[in-house]
């Protein structure tokens, strides 16, 4: 946006909102909101080149604040991007059309901790380990304990359907929250029904959750809790094939025992990741197991948990290198453990029952390390968020060095994924679990949704007239 | 100067991407800004490096300065980049090129006229030990540092000292006209005023008879036991630099040093963040607390190499005091979940920040305590 007189004219009014010292219109400070956790939006400053930036940086503290911010750019037709932690992986913060980025991450009151009904009630800007400890505290914990833990807040765990580690027996974000306040893009404040169950007509939360700030912005939302369990266990297993931890897997499930996590890498991530992180020198497909609880429960489901693996062949490891995933689970995401330029790299979750799972892995691996075998890209997965009938193969594609032109590089990471993704929907996939869609992945939801895109299109329309709400993202 | 040029590169790409220290950075915590974690200013940093941003960019001084350099995001961070050491030289080149803020060569130009950084008129170290009760005759055993803060801002620990010696009967000697250690001007980037008053402070040692050097302040005690040498300014060969907590919980060990009784109000712990983390002095202060006042010490969460901090270091009360008092706000709060009555530190910067905004809780330096508490 020019500066210009309604630049400054849009600035004033900002600083009427949230004070002259909660706004930002300096380069830098803008430069901040460049990027994101994504591969293309990191390359291409890496690169030297010059980031999409915000006109405006504002930071509101209450929903009033976001409502009337919400006002502003309706009247001056500006775009606003709702802002948490910034961890997002598919550009779904990048500012396409400039306008106004909207930092939440000083709406972080605890308001509410009901220790009757274990729930917690908090302003959505709130950081997700930050409210974990405030918690636990209170002999409580969410149990969310996605990878960005330490820098997602909460509007952002729901902006984006996130899921965490143990989101096999706590479940997703949407499965933990009972009810949310939501500004409309149009700066109406909506609440929510108190509780989730109930059969008075569709659930409006569920247009917001997964949204990511495209048809509005939550600001508070109140979330189930559960007490800290008296005791949580994690066994490493070893398994020969991959096709035996899947079906180890399988059984688990169906048998209806609950797990708090099963997280089973493929032979390539079984060196990738467990040899280098965790140290634990093994080949295969490496399992680990976590049971939580009741000691006697625990006991009882672990028993359990090792027969039906040991019937598959999978070797008991013991709790060692169990204990040290959970102890070292988000060192995977620091430098230099994690995946990091300049090598190209993309995560394509999907998700998928029972039976396609092999199929569908065998399928990506193919179409990824054949179809760019000239590039010798590698592929890479782990199973680990699973359902009563089916699991998620996270997924990732490596390629050690990709070109050097920013532009050709963008192509081929488009390329790949592309591939990818038609695969998935071709094997009965969906696009992802928990990774969102951002900007890069917005292209294929007319694919994805098929004849219910137009309908979620007519609700855009309606619910954001002028198309402010975080344009270019979710496919809107 | 603390990086190679690889170094510096290296840890600029590290923090540019990567959010895993949001959660920990307090000036992130008060703001809420993307700007003020150590990605943001590692993002700054690698648009100036790429040529996107120019020194002379709207905003580059503000995102380099609000920054409390604690050290407590390269203790989180699993991959040990020191993000800190990225923006000190970010302040540097921003010194050198005239785009610091004015509190930064206001504080130079009262190091140099007044030989402290608050630009204060000083009556002299004699005039200090006189009206502590003076020295204690004899051959000097120990060489005493005070530091700036503690000559004019928090006298009370100085003077402690002073008292503690007398007590111990330990002869002591001050330099001659004690000039501030540079930390500041270190921290701030103005690396030529730093290492002047480094120059003087070493030639002022090699005058002293003593070679026991004993430092109240943490901030100075880091400077001379990790960056003297760096700044051209090694201290005379067979000086033993210790940080007065350590100096006198060797005596309590020794028997040497001991206390009426137990004392019984409650109380916690401030760890400063130059000694818990950068220079490791963490058990000696615990070990006199847990002699003073036995069960009724009690620990803050954040404590040890993972304690927050008190606002009162990176230069910030000087550069954006609002910055400095909402984070040692933020500390007494935690002091204050405690159920503490008083809470103790360990250097006189940190007890000046503390105090300034510590309502419900008496802060004190643990020499004062020792002071009161000495049989």
């Amino acid at each position: 946006m020019e500066k210009n007189l309604l630049f400054e004219l849009i600035r004033e009014e900002l600083c009427d909102v949230v004070g002259e010292e909660n706004v930002d219109t300096s380069e830098a400070g803008r430069f901040c909101y460049g990027a994101d956790y994504s591969w293309v939006s990191r390359a291409w400053v890496d690169r030297g080149q010059v980031p999409m930036l915000p006109d405006f940086v504002a930071s509101p503290q209450s929903t009033e604040a976001v409502s009337r911010i919400l006002k502003i750019a309706n009247r001056h037709k500006v775009a606003v991007i709702p802002y948490g932690g910034g961890s997002g992986v598919n550009g779904g913060i990048l500012a396409l059309h400039g306008g106004i980025m909207m930092d939440i991450k000083r709406m972080r009151r605890i308001i509410r901790i009901d220790e009757k009904s274990l729930t917690v009630t908090a302003q959505a800007g709130t950081n997700g380990q930050h409210l974990e400890w405030e918690l636990n505290r209170h002999g409580l914990t969410l149990a969310h304990y996605p990878a960005s833990e330490y820098c997602a807040t909460l509007g952002g765990y729901l902006a984006a359907r996130g899921s965490g580690t143990l989101s096999t027996k706590y479940g997703k974000a949407e499965e933990l929250v009972l009810s949310m306040e939501v500004v409309l893009p149009t700066g109406e404040i909506i609440r929510t029904l108190p509780v989730p169950r109930h059969a008075t007509g569709p659930g409006i939360m569920d247009l917001f959750i997964g949204a990511e700030g495209t048809l509005g912005v939550i600001t508070e939302a109140t979330m189930r809790l559960d007490p800290i369990p008296e005791v949580r266990e994690f066994q490493g297993f070893l398994f020969k094939s991959l096709v035996d931890g899947i079906e180890a897997s399988r059984l688990i499930m169906t048998k209806r025992l609950h797990p708090c996590v099963i997280r089973l890498y493929d032979p390539p991530s079984t060196i990738r990741f467990v040899q280098k992180v965790l140290g634990v020198q093994v080949e295969g497909s490496f399992m680990v197991v976590g049971s939580d609880g009741q000691k006697d429960m625990v006991e009882l489901e672990k028993k359990e948990i090792s027969r039906i693996c040991n019937s598959l062949g999978g070797e008991d490891l013991g709790r060692e290198p169990g204990e040290a995933w959970w102890k070292d689970r988000y060192k995977f995401y620091f430098p230099p453990f994690c995946p990091d330029l300049p090598e190209m790299f993309g995560t394509m979750d999907t998700v998928t029952t029972f039976d396609k799972l092999i199929p569908l892995y065998e399928a990506k691996k193919k179409t990824i390390e054949e179809g760019f075998k000239d590039f010798h890209v590698r592929y890479t997965a782990h199973f680990s968020h699973w359902f009563p009938w089916g699991g998620m193969i996270y997924d990732r594609f490596f390629l050690e060095k990709p070109p050097q032109d920013p532009r050709e590089a963008i192509q081929l990471h488009n390329r790949i994924w592309a591939a990818a993704i038609r695969t998935t929907l071709a094997e009965g996939g969906v696009i992802n679990e928990h990774h969102g869609v951002g900007q890069k992945l917005g292209y294929f939801m007319p694919e994805q949704f098929g004849t219910a895109w137009p309908f979620l299109v007519s609700l855009k329309n309606m619910l954001d007239p002028n198309n402010i709400m975080n344009p270019g993202k979710l496919g809107f | 100067m603390f990086f190679t040029d690889s170094e510096r590169l290296e840890t600029v790409r590290a923090c540019r991407d990567c959010p895993m220290c949001h959660l920990i950075d307090t000036v992130a915590m008060i703001t809420g800004k993307e700007s003020n974690t150590p990605r943001g200013r590692a993002m700054v940093l690698w648009g100036l490096e790429k040529g996107l941003l120019s020194w002379e960019s709207e905003g580059v001084p503000q995102i380099l300065y609000q920054a409390f350099l604690d050290g407590l995001a390269q203790e989180w961070c699993e991959g040990n980049f020191d993000n800190d050491e990225l923006v000190i030289d970010g302040r540097k080149a921003l010194v050198e090129r005239g785009r610091a803020p004015a509190a930064v060569s206001t504080v130079a130009r009262n190091v140099k006229n007044t030989g402290n950084p608050f630009g204060l008129k000083e009556e002299g170290m004699k005039a200090l030990v006189e009206k502590s009760g003076g020295n204690v005759a004899g051959t000097p055993e120990v060489i005493l540092y005070f530091g700036s803060t503690a000559r004019l801002q928090r006298p009370q620990s100085a003077r402690a000292l002073i008292k503690v010696l007398r007590s111990l009967k330990i002869p002591f000697e001050t330099l001659k006209e004690e000039p501030d250690s540079g930390f500041l001007s270190y921290q701030l980037g103005d690396f030529i005023s730093a290492a002047e008053q480094a120059r003087k402070v070493a030639v002022q040692l090699k005058e002293c008879r003593a070679k026991k050097f004993i430092v109240l302040g943490a901030s100075d005690y880091r400077m001379f036991t990790t960056r003297y040498s760096r700044f051209g300014a090694a201290l005379p060969e067979g000086l033993s630099v210790s940080h007065v907590t350590e100096f006198l919980s060797r005596l309590l060990e020794e028997k040497k040093l001991s206390f009426k009784g137990k004392l019984r109000d409650r109380m916690t712990y401030h760890d400063p963040c130059n000694l818990a983390r950068f220079t490791y002095v963490i058990e000696p202060p615990r070990k006199i607390l847990a002699a003073l006042a036995g069960e009724n010490f009690v620990e803050m969460e954040w404590h040890g190499r993972k304690a927050h901090t008190c606002g009162g270091c990176g230069g910030v009360p000087f550069t954006y005091p609002d910055l400095s008092a909402g984070a040692a706000q933020l500390r007494i709060e935690q002091a204050l979940r405690t159920g503490a009555k008083i809470l103790i530190s360990a250097d006189p910067s940190c007890e000046e920040m503390l105090s300034r905004v510590g309502k419900g809780v008496g802060v004190k330096n643990i020499v004062e305590l020792i002071a009161d508490e000495i049989s």
